[in-house]
């Protein structure tokens, strides 16, 4: 009896089916190794293994089913638009009148309104004002961006405060500031510029130049992620996948919370994706492809760097294609331009300097081989591996479905569109999976100088696009209208919910997560103390982190290393809070008596970065009251000793 | 009597002739300069509506009307999509360019390159448009709110 071997056609034919049966097992394996090796990613396997087999149990009604709009007549539609915009008013209300905060009406009307608006893209068909969905989209991620970003006086982020000070600087003087302030963006500050530009031309201070920038910026270019979509799979598609890309986490962290000249490049790269998708007009394209690429060369360095990763997986994507389904017509991407791009890319590295005598190239290849010359050894005695917080058991719920539900739903994305014989979709599907490979695997093999964490925005541009065309199939799995608005609203609701409560945006009022999770904004009384102390005393300061980045906000210094350097500013280790240390006289010790029931950040070890969320002790409070020590500052918030 | 019918025919010519949206283009780029240069102007919040239009959208729009004078070329989404991305393309390079000139990032050097380089784009797309048929042109045709 003859056994017939598996030809190529069958293997295309059933691409998505092969990949599944690969998911189940390559979820099991993970689960496998966390029991083994400890590898602690139990939820990532089993939502690859849940996701895999869902879709091959329904993987002939995914193919059948198509996205048709539902009906809703124009009273419906009305209801629907007063419902958004009362709604809609009683979330800035709430924003309005809470100080330091949002409660959790908040957030819950958010994902409500969310939820709405997803309904509506049910009921989309062509002829109708998608103007106005889009417009309603992004007013909610103004409304969210800008609860974030206006709770509280000072800016946010960790790298924000040194951008905004070179762009503060290019508009007082009208030049971009030397080597020393700008750094490796002395040569083509193009985001601080930008900054600059609209800072100068609204006459605006530099916190809302930020947001009128790279914040509105950040907004806008999800108008891409919606051509994108409705290039690969029609107009309410594109829809979901805008209105899904305004509420995902890693978006909002790139486009606001911690914003970098990173922000602008995920801005350009979205348009360079959305240009390479076009297929009219070939040659004006190109030469738009090729010049925003260079912009976005001179604008970021290892921002581009993901870019360009995830356009080669793009040209992967359609060589596989084109072997897999022998077909030429696939995603008009060409070898010349990621030659183009790899060669400039490089180039612009080898030429800029990291530090003086170092330029960027070496200064990120060099580490990088050392990690990998230096393999266990380097993994097991100085890689930090974090520290291990006792949270309950609905926060470990909330925090791991936040980061799981847009994987859920992509990965049922990725096999829908690896079995629908296009090009352009099975591009897409390629990416996610090779990018998605790199940012869980890179860490895995203890390597950390790539910063992988940071890949996660575009990674999400990807996943969001994928994701929208899987949860509009399985509404279209439904039988009955009022069951698919109900299943498209809750779904749409839930996602919202989960991404915008995360405590990576939410670090000034955490829902979940409150024990561990660090401020990084400043109160108008932590300002107010660190000017006055740092107009009447000059001398050796001890504070926790968050002061001492006040500093940097307040004062103009601008970097953490001058502040410790020109200030003599310590940050509280772990010993100093729990033993008692000779402590050397007319040592300034500031301290934030919030702390005492909000998590303050503790240095751990001498590593850098390795630091922990703790509360500050009452005892460690009561110490300063002895004879030892002098009040000498209180303002309510802020008190300050001084050792005798 | 004489002078009159000219006026009226001139008007006539011109609005027959220079599409609205780059009329209204020039428009809201040259009364940026008032709003942001001249006292008690300048510090009223229109100046940060019309500045955010000249750094977020104007010189983008006027680049790709220049660029895509059909009206098959790009549809209504895609024309704005292009000309919020292209402004914030042109919009820090164009700064960059300063930065090497004396005059540096200013207020006054600022204005005047976003407004002539949107100014500039805005006739050159407007001399393109009417080199074609008057069929082909890509006209603003604002129904409710379908735009294209």
């Amino acid at each position: 009896m003859k056994v017939r071997m598996p030809e190529i056609e069958d293997v295309s034919e059933n691409l998505d089916a092969v990949t599944a049966i690969a998911g189940i097992f390559l979820g099991a394996f993970v689960i496998f190794l966390c029991y083994t090796i400890n590898l602690r990613q139990h939820d990532i396997g089993f939502v690859i293994l849940t996701t895999s087999l869902i879709y091959l149990v329904l993987r002939n009604k995914f193919k059948k089913t198509t996205f048709t709009p539902l009906k809703i007549n124009h009273r419906g539609r009305l209801l629907l638009n007063i419902i958004f915009f009362i709604i809609f008013s009683v979330t800035l209300w709430i924003w309005y009148t809470q100080l330091y905060c949002r409660p959790l009406s908040y957030f819950v009307l958010i994902s409500f309104l969310t939820g709405v608006i997803a309904v509506e893209i049910l009921c989309f068909e062509e002829g109708d004002h998608v103007w106005l969905i889009l417009l309603k989209i992004f007013i909610l991620s103004a409304n969210i961006r800008a609860g974030i970003f206006y709770n509280f006086p000072s800016l946010m982020g960790y790298d924000a405060y040194h951008h905004a000070k070179i762009a503060e600087s290019i508009t007082n003087t009208g030049f971009v500031p030397p080597f020393e302030l700008s750094g490796k963006y002395f040569y083509y500050p193009i985001a601080h510029i930008f900054i600059s530009i609209t800072q100068i031309v609204d006459q605006i201070d530099i916190k809302d130049a930020i947001f009128c920038s790279i914040g509105l910026a950040s907004i806008l270019s999800t108008i891409f992620i919606y051509c994108i979509g409705k290039k690969l799979a029609g107009p309410q598609i594109g829809l979901l996948a805008a209105l899904l890309a305004d509420v995902t986490n890693s978006i909002i962290v790139r486009g606001i919370t911690n914003v970098t000249p990173g922000s602008l490049v995920l801005c350009y790269s979205v348009l360079v994706l959305y240009l390479i998708f076009k297929e009219k007009h070939k040659i004006i394209n190109r030469s738009l492809i090729i010049f925003i690429t260079l912009l976005m060369i001179i604008t970021h360095q290892l921002s581009t760097f993901v870019a360009f990763v995830s356009l080669a997986s793009v040209y992967f994507g359609k060589r596989a294609y084109m072997v897999i389904y022998k077909c030429r017509e696939s995603v008009p991407i060409s070898t010349v331009y990621l030659l183009i791009f790899a060669v400039a890319l490089q180039s612009y590295w080898m030429h800029t300097y990291a530090s003086p005598g170092t330029c960027f190239f070496d200064s990120v290849v060099g580490p990088f081989i050392n990690v990998l010359q230096s393999g266990g050894e380097y993994g097991s005695n100085t890689l930090i591996v974090g520290h291990e917080y006792h949270r309950s058991l609905f926060d470990t719920l909330l925090l791991h479905s936040s980061y799981l539900i847009l994987p859920f739903f992509a990965i049922g994305g990725v096999l829908l569109w690896l079995s629908l014989n296009d090009g352009k979709k099975f591009s897409i599907a390629t990416v996610i999976i090779i990018l998605y490979i790199l940012v869980y695997g890179i860490p895995l093999l203890g390597i950390r100088n790539l910063l992988t964490s940071r890949w996660a925005p575009p990674l999400s541009i990807f996943l969001v696009i994928a994701a929208s065309a899987y949860i509009s199939r399985i509404t279209g799995l439904i039988k009955f209208d009022r069951n698919k608005f109900f299943a498209m609203f809750t779904i749409v609701l839930i996602f919202s919910f989960l991404m915008i409560i995360t405590p990576s945006i939410n670090k000034d009022n955490p829902l979940v997560a409150k024990d561990t999770t660090c401020r990084n904004q400043f109160k108008d009384e932590e300002i107010c103390a660190v000017a006055t102390i740092n107009n009447v005393y000059r001398g050796p300061i001890k504070s926790d982190s968050l002061l001492m980045r006040c500093y940097l906000y307040e004062i103009n210094i601008s970097s953490v290393q001058r502040a410790k350097s020109e200030l003599l500013i310590e940050v509280f280790d772990i010993d100093y809070i729990t033993s008692t240390p000779q402590e050397e006289s007319g040592t300034m010790i500031v301290l934030r008596k919030c702390t005492l029931n909000e998590p303050a950040s503790v240095k751990a070890s001498k590593f850098y970065g390795d630091v922990m969320a703790q509360l500050l002790p009452k005892e460690f409070f009561d110490r300063f009251e002895s004879a030892g020590y002098d009040l000498v500052y209180n303002n309510g918030g802020v008190v300050g000793y001084i050792s005798r | 009597m004489k002078w009159k019918q000219m006026r009226i025919a001139i008007s006539k010519n011109l609005t027959e002739r220079v599409p609205a949206d780059l009329a209204l283009v020039i428009l809201l780029t040259l009364s940026c300069i008032p709003f942001v240069l001249v006292p008690p102007l300048n510090e009223t919040p229109v100046r940060i509506i019309l500045g955010l239009l000249l750094v977020l959208f104007l010189p983008g729009y006027s680049l790709i009307a220049a660029l895509f004078p059909r009206k098959d070329d790009l549809d209504g989404i895609e024309r704005i999509a292009l000309s919020f991305g292209l402004s914030i393309a042109v919009v820090p390079l164009l700064g960059l360019a300063l930065d090497y000139t004396p005059f540096g990032i200013r207020l006054v050097p600022v204005l005047v390159v976003l407004s002539v380089f949107t100014v500039l784009l805005a006739v050159i797309a407007g001399v393109r448009r009417l080199g074609l048929p008057e069929g082909e042109r890509f006209v603003v045709v604002v129904d409710g709110w379908g735009v294209g």
